[in-house]
């Protein structure tokens, strides 16, 4: 027994003499790698696009019957169609009326995507020229819609910010600020330079984060400036905490659309600005 | 809030569930790269890797892990195997930053690789040994050989092997 006593003893004062506890820059390395890895979507929150072989099918159909309800004559077999198929007229008023919702609509219709992008289309349909960057929808349904002006929220109960972090994530940037109690009231704000006061952050433009009934003081234990080399987001700085009022400022490449929304347990801010 | 709201929510809880679990066992996840590698920058690297490599399999298995702590340093001792083949080089560690000579640690860096780890899990991190087994990625008849054996060769300090 002591012998084996005397080999825990000393197994374990030499394992404790060559390690050592890891630095704190070890954490928060694994944190920055985890948080900002661009994570897959969640599948459940996308609806599947169609694949283009379904499309193209459902556009055959589509103009098919809408041929045979013009004149049976035309669908005369299946060989026929992919030959007549670019000699079909078009539809006449009677078609569109008997199929108001035809393939345009259906292939026009944009995909639910965070990125702004032009969505493609094979049948060419008028469109307005939009000037100002339209709002796309978030990418989750249930998400505000992206704004690109003001935004607020949050309750009236106070609450202490523990942490902040930036992400990236596929078609947004995010910035989310952790709470140890509700979220509190918030208001966010647009605007087309970077430059807060006497503060110039990175970017070109600016989200103005201001928080009330919050504070950080003795509970926020997180960066107070962040710089992440985002598609949008430039840096996130903690500029004022103090009276009540919390001020970030978001230091952003382009004047983009953006969204916030509250999470529970543990409370947070999500602010998602669209790439 | 709707079920897709929910899901969003789901995947930011678990990286902070995640991140909750992983800071828990770092330290012995730590050392246990540190004893394997006897390289503490590479420990270091190895330590982010697996948890990087493990943060895929927790999202796979949706979080449903039992044993967070034995699994995360199964995870751990595979990297560390596999750096160790990658970065292989002539002699490898040789632990003499580590552990320079007559300190307590000393005979400890000239065990083999597997049975210093295994000593480690038993003796320091007071693991059972079929978890000892099971993060050294052995049966529990070979890991509790290696813990008795290491045992053995620390009490002939003479004969002791290189790494």
């Amino acid at each position: 027994v002591s012998s084996d006593r005397s080999i825990h003893d000393r197994v374990r004062d030499g394992f404790a003499a060559i390690t050592h506890a890891p630095r704190p820059e070890l954490a928060q390395r694994i944190r920055d790698s985890i948080w900002n890895r661009v994570a897959p979507p969640p599948q459940p929150l996308l609806l599947p696009l169609p694949p283009p072989v379904l499309i193209a099918a459902v556009l055959v159909l589509t103009l098919l019957t809408a041929a045979i309800w013009e004149g049976p004559a035309i669908a005369s077999g299946a060989g026929a169609i992919g030959s007549r198929l670019p000699h079909l007229p078009t539809p006449g008023p009677a078609a569109a009326r008997k199929h108001p919702t035809t393939s345009p609509s259906i292939v026009a219709t944009p995909r639910p995507s965070p990125s702004p992008s032009p969505s493609p289309s094979a049948v060419p349909t008028p469109t307005p020229p939009a000037t100002p960057p339209a709002p796309v929808p978030a990418p989750v349904s249930n998400l505000p819609g992206y704004v690109c002006a003001e935004a607020s929220g949050g309750g009236t109960m106070p609450s202490a910010m523990t942490t902040a972090r930036v992400g990236a994530q596929a078609g947004f940037d995010r910035f989310v600020i952790q709470f140890n109690g509700p979220v509190p009231q918030y208001a966010l704000r647009l605007q087309a330079s970077p430059t807060f006061g006497t503060t110039t952050l990175r970017g070109s433009a600016g989200l103005d984060v201001v928080l009330h009934n919050a504070s950080g003081a003795g509970t926020y234990g997180a960066s107070q400036d962040f710089l992440p080399a985002f598609t949008e987001l430039r840096e996130a700085r903690l500029l004022s905490d103090s009276q009540g009022t919390v001020e970030w400022a978001l230091g952003l490449a382009h004047a983009s659309c953006f969204h916030a929304f509250v999470l529970d347990g543990p409370a947070r801010l999500v602010v998602d600005v669209q790439d | 809030m709707g079920d897709d709201t929910t899901a969003n929510d789901d995947l930011l809880m678990g990286r902070d569930a995640f991140m909750t679990r992983v800071e828990a066992v770092l330290d012995p996840s730590y050392r246990l790269a540190t004893v394997m590698l006897l390289d503490r920058e590479r420990a270091e690297d190895a330590v982010h890797e697996a948890t990087l490599g493990a943060w895929r399999q927790y999202r796979r298995l949706r979080g449903n892990v039992t044993n967070f702590r034995t699994w995360f340093l199964s995870r751990v001792a595979r990297e560390c195997r596999r750096l160790r083949w990658r970065w292989r080089r002539p002699g490898g560690a040789s632990g003499q930053e580590l552990a320079p000579a007559g300190s307590a640690g000393e005979a400890l860096v000239r065990l083999r690789r597997g049975s210093r780890a295994a000593l480690f899990c038993f003796f320091y991190l007071d693991l059972p040994m079929d978890e000892v087994a099971h993060v050294l990625g052995v049966s529990t008849a070979r890991a509790r050989l290696r813990v008795h054996r290491a045992g053995e060769r620390l009490d002939r300090p003479a004969e002791a092997e290189e790494p």
